[in-house]
């Protein structure tokens, strides 16, 4: 079905067309929502709640076609993952001591750990951290927008982000060891 | 390693990556329609309970307003309702500017002093009509209470205005003055006068408004204009030219 169709429909409070788009997009909203909160069942509530705004507020949306759309409904839910942390006070801004002199990665490193790795390592960061380094890094906010949407300051967005790097960095470290390890055994 | 590379190679792979039946899609799908429905019955009941109202509303108007237009004192009207008439009246007649009123003593003896005034302005009528006068009171009740009570008739543009000023007793001498105007040929409701008709002020008002004055002062008559004429309070001031020993001496002769 043509997606600006299914907008059309969904404006009209078509149910069956709003269970499409649901059916469409949940699963990569989902993995988007778990990013942000650790668990799966904050995950799913961050994504109901998200949906339940979509559908509320799809008229006000003036996009069109399914990259807007889909940037659209990401910025909802990523909303409604970090209000979520902030009422349960999940985001905390600690610092870890590290030597964050350098805090670039090998590129061999990064080519040899798949997506799937990235994401799992990326949700053992503390929540500080991997608040900052998902909307800077890979959601491309800029300090500015992060140090409003978290309510500090950009030089704490800064700070928390070269923390990130560092402290990711010692765990792509880990996996590729693990990794090499476990080639060198097969 | 540029950071902004590597900053590039996570977030491209990150992107790409959707983690498939991580979750019970259809369980969510049924709260978030739970959620929807929820919200569709709220709406509706909000909209059955405003037509409800409204109706009422209406209902509840339009009785009043029939029982209003059928018994237009059911309300009843009290007395600082029509002060507050009164007052709009006077508010009303604020249009007539710059009468200069010529007054002429025509005739004197001991006890009686004729003065005749004429107003030289013209009157700006525009404003004063009799539903300008008083917007909030019914006019109906106003037309016939005029009947009975106050007929003070003016003339819109050569009004001439004829006081009597009697001089009554030669000691204590109260000054009787009243108020005639030639040509009638437009009445003006005084409302203010008409409504309190059974009252106490308008007694007072009818029985003309006395002054004391000593026999040998001359009159001089402020340029009272119409409005003050038409709610019957003239502006008199008294200047008494002699001494209180020369009026004893008057008296005494």
């Amino acid at each position: 079905m043509d997606i600006n169709q299914l907008i059309r429909d969904c404006q009209g409070s078509n149910i069956v067309a709003q269970r499409l788009l649901y059916e469409q997009y949940c699963q990569q909203l989902f993995t988007c929502c778990k990013r942000y909160v650790k668990n799966t069942e904050d995950a799913e509530e961050c994504l109901m709640n998200g949906f339940v705004k979509v559908f509320n507020n799809i008229l006000k949306f003036e996009g069109y076609g399914a990259a807007q759309l889909y940037g659209w409904m990401k910025k909802i839910m990523i909303n409604e993952c970090l209000m979520h942390l902030r009422k349960r006070n999940l985001i905390v801004f600690i610092e870890i001591d590290d030597n964050i002199d350098d805090a670039s990665i090998e590129p061999s490193v990064l080519d040899d750990i798949n997506a799937k790795e990235i994401y799992a390592l990326i949700q053992e960061l503390p929540s500080g951290y991997k608040s900052v380094f998902n909307l800077y890094v890979i959601d491309q906010l800029s300090h500015k927008e992060i140090a409003s949407l978290l309510n500090i300051s950009e030089g704490t967005s800064k700070s928390q982000l070269n923390k990130a790097r560092a402290y990711l960095k010692k765990l792509f470290n880990n996996q590729n060891n693990i990794n090499n390890e476990f080639r060198k055994r097969g | 390693m540029n950071l902004e590379k590597e900053d590039k190679i996570i977030s491209d792979k990150l992107n790409e990556y959707i983690e498939f039946d991580a979750f019970d899609k259809h369980k969510v799908w049924g709260q978030i329609e739970g959620q929807l429905a929820g919200k569709k019955q709220k709406k509706a009941y909000l909209l059955k309970y405003l037509s409800v109202a409204a109706l009422l509303i209406l209902f509840l108007g339009g009785y009043f307003i029939t029982i209003q237009s059928n018994n237009p004192l059911q309300g009843g009207v009290n007395k600082d309702q029509l002060a507050i008439g009164a007052n709009k009246s006077k508010e009303s007649h604020t249009s007539i500017k710059n009468i200069g009123v010529t007054s002429k003593i025509i005739a004197k003896n001991e006890n009686d002093i004729i003065v005749k005034q004429t107003p030289k302005a013209v009157l700006d009528n525009s404003k004063n009509t009799k539903a300008d006068s008083s917007p909030s009171t019914n006019l109906d009740l106003s037309a016939t209470v005029l009947d009975k009570t106050n007929p003070v008739v003016l003339n819109e543009s050569k009004t001439s205005i004829q006081s009597d000023i009697n001089v009554s007793s030669p000691n204590v001498l109260p000054l009787i003055v009243k108020a005639k105007f030639n040509r009638p040929q437009r009445r003006y409701p005084i409302v203010h006068i008409n409504e309190l008709g059974h009252s106490e002020e308008v007694i007072n008002l009818n029985a003309t408004i006395a002054y004391e004055k000593p026999s040998n002062s001359s009159i001089q008559l402020n340029n009272f204009n119409e409005q003050q004429e038409v709610q019957k309070y003239f502006t008199i001031k008294l200047i008494v030219n002699k001494s209180n020993n020369s009026i004893n001496k008057d008296h005494e002769k």
